[in-house]
């Protein structure tokens, strides 16, 4: 054990928490980590530890949590946790980040990576307590079978409100491959999903329910040169706040996406077989935005996830009477689980984001095979109580609740559908990439599957339509998202570093007393993805996997028309910089 | 010629306590995308402004004609 006075340590330590012995440890970076954190420092360990061919549900996957560089400031928008392993979905690497509180706590604890290894000797469920202290198990069995809506404030009752938490629902425990993380956001609500690839599967067959993140009594990470972080914080917070998108997202969130996406002819309807949705009106960020501000209550088109985030593009959705129905609602969910069902109605879209939420599942690929299901005949499409009742099946655990749980491919090859939005397995997000070319690259080549946090390229002045320099475009956004998951900065928080590019710079050298330059985020980025090529490479993954399913190259979407047709040459070069 | 446009998010216009974000603009035959952006008195920077006509990225001299479908749209990065 480690006396707890060495615990944080400047923000650099790892520690390990064994579950087959309940052992811990914590020891100092390896001198390799010592310049990653977040989505880079996740590869690194993989590449390192982790066995590529290894079952993800087995004992030789790690799961682990790791804040980014900047993370444990209130800098704003860029508090976010990553979490990785190797993904129980893909079968490749996985990083899924999130906001909320977790990595902030964590960084404060001065946690580089917490990094959880093998699995039980017995069945059973367990709270891993993390503190100045160290690491605690304690058991969790009368918790089995919960939500994360029940779950949290029992574990906030217990334990304390000024904990994090990171937790699993249901679909976790049953290890079904579309299970998330949850994470408190700053109002105690347990919805900040890391919630693409299954990571929550990966945790709950560690047998952990629960992982309780205590910093109180630590110090705040230490700053090398405290004052040039100021000066370059007051300089990044003003060309955020100064950005023309911060306000739009501020009032309308990423639900604005709707109309856009729609108009590019690019909103996934009925299991992505139409790219323009009639009832687009209905699920848009206006009506959104009208429809909250219209309702008394709790509703709130504008709210941070994060402590310290100035851009407050999420919300909290209330019914007729004010109560919250979700908090939030995302244009992803509204995407998936709204015109890729042909559903039109907010408050149906939003009970089913609350099930998901509850059970802990990814709502992208949910979303995804309840479009599937809805092709193989097994809901109408537009028909939102038939939805809820097959989420349902997923809470009951039925056979069929499994096979959706598992996500749009296995829904796919279960019901025989080839229509199967999806690329290493994982579902597409709510941006067509037959209308989007470029983010079809991203689909087809990211390392993590099909993602477009991964490098979306819809804000590009480009025609999306032309398969020609889609690859060029996909490429330096892949990389420049690789290097903001690295930071632990949220998508929208490139916004002002783009308008203010020293930030990143002076920001890192200011914290860690380094002296990287101007383009260390393209240096995190690239060193990202090449680690994440080479972990798939030795789980197996050929040139074969970077390809969108073949039916969208030769099926043309309406109302444009377009094919996927980006040359496969230019997929198989993307990683050539 | 009558062209339909979309008006997005903040570009939307208020009328009568109302937000209108379907304009149908009645246009004098070959006007261009930056006489609508003048009737509509938009003032957001291009570089700001997404145009898309008819599912595709336009340029402010892109001419319009009967039946066109036009995106006022200020940017954003994704969701």
């Amino acid at each position: 054990m480690v006396e707890s006075k060495n615990l944080t340590n400047g923000g650099s330590m790892v520690w390990r928490v064994n579950v087959h012995n309940q052992t811990w440890k914590i020891d100092p970076l390896p001198d390799t980590w010592q310049k990653l954190g977040g989505r880079a420092l996740i590869a690194r360990i993989l590449v390192d530890e982790v066995p590529g061919m290894c079952e993800p549900l087995g004992s030789y996957n790690k799961l682990v949590f790791t804040p980014g560089l900047l993370v444990g400031h209130m800098l704003s928008s860029c508090d976010r946790i990553s979490v990785g392993g190797k993904s129980p979905l893909t079968g490749g690497v996985k990083e899924a980040n999130a906001g909320g509180t977790t990595g902030l706590q964590m960084a404060f604890l001065g946690i580089r990576a917490l990094i959880i290894e093998d699995k039980p000797t017995k069945k059973g469920w367990w709270i891993v307590h993390l503190s100045k202290e160290g690491v605690r198990f304690d058991t969790a069995d009368e918790l089995a079978g919960k939500g994360v809506y029940e779950l949290a404030p029992i574990l906030l009752e217990h334990y304390g409100d000024k904990v994090a938490l990171a937790l699993i629902g249901i679909g976790g425990e049953m290890q079904l491959a579309t299970a998330g993380i949850q994470n408190l956001d700053k109002d105690k609500i347990p919805s900040r999903i890391a919630a693409r690839g299954g990571l929550g599967a990966v945790l709950g067959s560690k047998g952990i329910k629960a992982i309780v993140i205590d910093a109180q009594g630590c110090p705040k990470p230490p700053i090398a040169y405290p004052e040039a972080f100021k000066i370059a914080q007051k300089a990044f917070t003003k060309a955020l706040m100064d950005h023309p998108q911060t306000a739009v997202y501020r009032d309308y969130g990423t639900a604005a996406m709707a109309r856009m996406c729609d108009g590019f002819g690019a909103l996934p309807t009925r299991n992505f077989s139409v790219g323009h949705f009639e009832h687009v009106d209905k699920i848009s960020g206006e009506t959104l935005r009208e429809t909250i501000l219209e309702r008394d209550g709790v509703g709130t088109p504008s709210h941070a996830c994060m402590p310290g985030c100035t851009i407050r593009c999420s919300n909290n959705y209330a019914d007729k009477s004010g109560q919250s129905i979700v908090s939030p609602l995302e244009y992803e969910t509204i995407g998936l689980m709204g015109s890729n069902l042909g559903i039109g109605d907010l408050d149906i879209i939003g009970q089913m984001n609350r099930e998901v939420n509850d059970l802990g599942l990814d709502s992208i690929d949910i979303g995804a095979a309840l479009g599937v299901a809805a092709e193989a005949g097994l809901m109408e499409f537009g028909d939102g109580p038939a939805a809820l009742k097959l989420i349902s099946e997923i809470r009951n655990g039925t056979p069929l609740g499994r096979i959706l749980g598992m996500g749009a491919s296995v829904t796919g090859k279960v019901l025989g559908i080839e229509h199967v939005p999806a690329v290493k397995g994982q579902a597409m997000s709510a941006y067509e990439p037959r209308a989007i070319k470029g983010t079809g690259v991203t689909y087809a080549t990211s390392p993590q599957g099909a993602d477009h946090t991964s490098g979306l390229t819809i804000r590009a002045k480009v025609d999306h339509l032309d398969p020609k320099g889609q690859a060029d475009l996909s490429r330096t956004i892949q990389i420049n998202m690789a290097g903001y998951d690295t930071l632990g900065a949220c998508i929208f928080a490139g916004n002002g570093f783009a308008s203010a590019p020293e930030a990143i710079r002076d920001l890192l050298n200011a914290r860690y007393g380094w002296d990287v330059g101007s383009d260390i985020l393209q240096v995190l980025g690239k060193a990202s993805l090449k680690l994440e090529r080479e972990f798939n490479r030795l789980a197996g993954f050929t040139s074969g996997d970077d390809r969108l399913p073949e039916w969208m190259t030769r099926e043309p979407l309406a109302p444009l028309n377009a094919i996927f047709d980006v040359a496969e040459e230019d997929l198989d070069g993307i990683y050539n910089w | 010629m009558v062209v339909e446009v979309h008006l997005h998010t903040i570009l939307q216009q208020s009328s009568d306590g109302k937000m209108i974000r379907l304009v149908n603009l009645t246009l004098p035959s070959g006007a261009s995308l930056a006489e609508v952006l003048s009737m509509l008195e938009i003032s957001l920077p291009l570089d700001s402004l997404l145009i898309v006509l008819n599912g595709h990225l336009a340029e402010l001299s892109s001419e319009l004609h009967e039946g066109d479908t036009l995106h006022l749209i200020p940017a954003l990065s994704g969701g």
